[in-house]
């Protein structure tokens, strides 16, 4: 579910959000959510749920626990392994949390960013170390699972900096941690101001050297490194976001909003305007769909399943796309193999410690 | 009616500068004398290829033939002969405006006189044209029409008072154009009676037809069934069809002394007709050949290879179906030691060149690594002998050369006065030496060059363009060749010497070439997870280097919120781009890096 709304508009971000929508506008939206939701997923029983944007929390106690209500009456929520909804320290009270929770919400992802007043200003972030800190206690105070985002590699940023804001979040003890490193996505005012020569993006060296050693702290503090990204204590590794690294299905409702089925992928219209419109006269609001040839979803499976720690799992692969990646990729994975980056174990191709740094290079040379 | 009179007939030619609005004359004309109506009319109909009308020129020659009623009350017939617009083209240019009487010299009158307009206005001066003087666009805010007369008239000699204005676009003075060509073209000349004399100023080929020729009848006429001679290419054909354009082919019996139109033979190959040939008949009393006929000699070489070895083959088909169309480029197998197998190909110039390129890759599909485009030399060996060398990498050792000879063109300049400083810095940094300046208008002049062909090939014209500000325009043409202090410039990448990253350059620049040379690839090649030394050299001795760092990390994606296409497509695209680099030893050279090498950085 993806609710398009935030109190302002961060500068490095790329999501489908907006800020100042007025209240109208707002109530129309989620309302063409719900019609999207009763169009698309009606009676369905899904086993994860995530509630993200954008800023669920910007909505309010009252609405945002109306819109879950309302959420609830349409699809059955009975089977759900995993609720999250995600929450900004300036808006998630103890209040809107707790009204989420008593609709379900089982796990909360707080926009943690960085502890660091100049850091977080530079990132345009409306909230303060202590407004985390509070929506922290308040998260946990429910009872729900807890995940910080943070966000490394920012510009003249150095090592102890970033691990000095790895620790503070460790201090709070969340149940899960996703690490990202800065990077300036086309079309973002960072992006631009990058390109003015007003910001100079980190030095690769450091940016790397952050990332292994982000992995060295958390694996020390007891946080497994399930995925490139995310961290997690036992059991705690967010089940929807696997979900999407291994080709699962799942239904994006919203304004930009992405779906998945057997290997069709679709996602919605961005700008709000269209988004009521076509739902509401075309009943759809799909502005771009692709359907995978067997042939592309196992090179995509292959290139998604890296980032999982337990890499891909040929048979699994070969058996969910009717393509034997030994036999589509085979040199690639051969040379992948021979240079280092990855090894074969039990049947799965995996990265190797090696291979790591250049991850994202690794998978795309499966597509 | 049996044709015209040859008194009714009037065969001109625009010339105008890319973007003076040609086209769009000629489809006025063409929609004002009922040629083609509204409905049919597409815009640009005579520019009819997809790549020429992006680049807003028109590259082959066509002739349409349109019917007139004039003020006098007669009815002409009016062809139009198009002519390619680009210097690249010159001697075709030279000879549709043979084929002519009389020439409209399009101008812009907001932009004026520019270097490619003076050109062909003395090809068309030396051709003994009429030349009619037409300022465009005048109903533009921009328009200075008496400024651009006053160029008309320095630059190219015509009456500023001559100049008939119009705005193409909206049809405002487009009569006032028809009625000068009836009055002031004079009518063919040349005898029906006489033996046949005809000139090829283009052909093309269709696909059901064969080859098809345009032809300008001098003397005599040409008529179904004749036997007729080519002399250029000493073959002889029977006359299937001949006809005018209209500007679909309309067939008719026969054309005569001063008509313009097609003729279709049994003619399978574009190789087998030559433009400036002369047509002539086969048996009984032939005429004397039409002087100035010459096959056009590529100018500038550059090798073709297909990214993957494997498309060798498709692209030899590729080249083997483009030269069906375009018979004054060549090429020939070539082997690197970096690329592999490919072609060394020839072009007329360097627009020639990218059209052909990119014709290659939307046509065809094909991913190609061109190198650095190159002129030919002309080598003298210290055993006496001479040979041409069309690739550095064929050059010999540098002990055997006794002399090595280079190109040299006029480059004409076209030059808003306040640029003046910046022009001439740049012609005389790229060893031009200063000829003359002509002042052409108040704010304008013609500086001219002599200067190395090499030396404009490559990026010459983007600099000349922006140093001054988009209004500077040239032209050159080859006066000859000059002995040069030339040597090659070799480049090492990884410790390994690529054939295809050398290049010659003269002696004094050699270093500063080098330098330039490194700093160029070390920014188009990009990080490998090794470190990468390469290195510039000049007979063994290294004359700069430098040193890619290895790469370090590219680990950076989320996909947040499961949008997975648009990663995967933003990889997939990033792939795509990889496709196109060249794997050299164990480093990947991109497209891009094998054309740095003539980039100058300053
Ligand atoms: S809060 Fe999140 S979704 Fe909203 S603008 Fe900032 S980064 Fe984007």
């Amino acid at each position: 579910m993806h609710t398009p709304f935030c109190v302002v508009k961060c500068g490095y971000c790329d999501f489908n959000s907006y800020a100042g929508v007025d209240d109208d506008a707002v109530q129309a939206v989620l309302s063409a959510m719900l019609d999207e939701l009763r169009l698309r997923a009606r009676g369905l029983r899904p086993r994860t749920v995530f509630v993200g944007g954008g800023t669920p929390t910007w909505l309010g106690a009252q609405r945002l626990a109306g819109f879950l209500k309302d959420m609830a009456a349409i699809v059955d929520l009975s089977g759900v392994e995993e609720f999250t909804c995600e929450a900004n320290p300036e808006s998630a009270t103890a209040e809107t949390l707790q009204l989420a929770v008593g609709q379900g919400v089982t796990r909360f992802s707080i926009g943690a960013q960085s502890f660091d007043r100049e850091r977080l200003n530079f990132l345009d972030r409306p909230h303060s170390a202590e407004d985390t800190m509070g929506a922290f206690a308040a998260a946990r105070a429910t009872g729900a699972a807890v995940n910080l985002d943070l966000i490394f590699g920012l510009p003249g940023e150095t090592m102890e900096q970033w691990l000095s804001d790895l620790s503070t979040a460790l201090d709070c003890g969340p149940d899960h941690l996703s690490c990202y490193a800065l990077t300036y996505e086309r079309g973002t005012p960072l992006h631009a101001r990058r390109a003015r020569g007003e910001v100079r993006a980190a030095p690769e060296e450091r940016t790397r050297d952050m990332l292994l050693e982000t992995r060295a702290v958390l694996g020390d503090a007891g946080y497994d490194a399930y995925e490139i990204s995310n961290y997690a204590r036992p059991e705690q590794a967010c089940l929807h976001n696997l979900n999407y690294w291994h080709g699962g299905a799942y239904i994006g409702i919203g304004p930009g909003a992405a779906s998945h089925r057997s290997g069709r992928r679709s996602t919605n219209v961005r700008a709000l305007g269209t988004y009521l419109r076509w739902v509401r006269d075309r009943q759809c609001a799909c502005d771009d769909a692709e359907t995978l040839s067997p042939e592309r979803r196992c090179r995509e499976a292959i290139w998604l399943a890296l980032r999982v720690v337990q890499g891909a799992h040929l048979d699994t692969i070969t058996n969910l796309t009717g393509i034997d990646p030994r036999v589509l990729v085979g040199a690639e994975i051969a040379a992948a193999i021979d240079a280092g980056h990855c090894e074969l174990v039990r049947g799965a191709l995996r990265l190797l410690p090696a291979g790591l740094p250049f991850a994202d290079g690794i998978a795309a040379d499966f597509l | 009616m049996s044709g015209p009179l040859t008194q009714r007939i009037r065969n001109f030619s625009i010339i105008a500068h890319i973007d003076h609005g040609k086209s769009t004359l000629a489809d006025r004309l063409m929609e004002l004398t009922g040629t083609v109506t509204a409905r049919e009319m597409q815009a640009q109909l005579l520019d009819d290829m997809e790549l020429e009308r992006e680049r807003g020129i028109t590259i082959k020659a066509k002739a349409v033939s349109m019917h007139y009623t004039a003020k006098d009350g007669n009815r002409y017939l009016l062809n139009l002969i198009d002519t390619p617009g680009h210097v690249d083209f010159s001697y075709e240019v030279e000879k549709s405006l043979e084929a002519c009487e009389g020439a409209l010299l399009l101008v812009d009158a907001s932009q004026g006189v520019e270097a490619q307009t003076v050109a062909n206005a003395h090809l068309a001066e030396v051709a003994g044209l009429a030349m009619i003087p037409v300022l465009n666009k005048v109903d533009l805010p921009t328009a200075q029409p008496d400024e651009a007369a006053m160029e008309i008239e320095n630059a190219i000699c015509l009456p500023a008072e001559d100049c008939l204005h119009c705005s193409a676009k909206t049809g405002v003075g487009v009569d006032d154009v028809l009625e000068a060509i009836v009055e002031r073209v004079p009518p063919p000349e040349g005898q029906s009676e006489a033996p046949l004399q005809a000139l090829i100023f283009d052909s093309f080929f269709d696909d059901y037809r064969g080859v098809v020729i345009y032809c300008r009848i001098v003397n005599g006429t040409l008529e179904k069934r004749q036997r007729i001679w080519m002399p250029g290419t000493k073959t002889a054909y029977e006359v299937l069809e001949v006809g005018h354009m209209k500007p679909a082919m309309q067939p008719r019996d026969k054309l005569s002394a001063g008509e313009v139109g097609y003729l279709i033979s049994n003619i399978k190959r574009l190789d087998d007709v030559v433009v400036g040939d002369s047509i002539l008949i086969e048996k009984g009393e032939r005429a004397e050949p039409l002087p100035g006929f010459k096959r056009p000699k590529p100018m500038v070489f550059c090798g073709l290879f297909p990214t993957n070895a494997g498309d060798f083959d498709d692209l030899r088909k590729a080249l083997d179906k483009l030269k069906l169309n375009d018979s004054s480029f060549s090429y020939e197998p070539e082997s690197s030691d970096a690329l592999g197998f490919g072609y060394r190909c020839g072009f007329l110039g360097l627009l020639h060149m990218a059209i052909v390129q990119e014709r290659l890759e939307r046509e065809d599909n094909m991913d190609l690594v061109q190198t650095a485009p190159t002129v030919v030399y002309q080598i003298q060996l210290d055993d006496g002998s001479e040979r041409e060398v069309h690739s550095p990498s064929e050059l010999p050792d540098g002990s055997q050369i006794r002399a090595m000879l280079e190109p040299i063109v006029k480059l004409s300049i076209m030059i808003p006065a306040e640029s003046i400083g910046s022009v001439m810095r740049l012609a005389t940094d790229r060893r031009g030496r200063y000829v003359t300046t002509e002042v052409i208008g108040h704010n304008r002049q013609m500086l001219t060059f002599e200067i190395p062909l090499a030396e404009i090939i490559y990026d010459f014209h983007d600099k000349l363009k922006s140093v001054t500000r988009g209004y500077g325009t040239m032209d050159y043409e080859l006066i000859e060749y000059r002995q040069g202090n030339l040597v090659p410039l070799r480049v090492m990448v990884n410790g390994e010497d690529v054939d295809a990253l050398c290049t010659i350059v003269h002696r004094d620049d050699a270093e500063r070439r080098g330098r330039e040379v490194i700093q160029a690839l070390r920014k188009e090649i990009p990080r490998q997870m090794f470190q990468i030394p390469i290195q510039a050299a000049i007979y063994g001795k290294i004359v700069a280097r430098e040193n890619i760092r290895a790469l370090s990390k590219n680990v950076t994606a989320k996909c947040y919120g499961g949008d997975i296409s648009r990663k995967r497509k933003l990889w997939e695209k990033q792939k795509k781009g990889k496709k196109r680099m060249k794997m050299v030893g164990n480093v990947e050279i991109p497209q891009k890096a094998f054309l740095a090498v003539l980039k100058s950085d300053d």
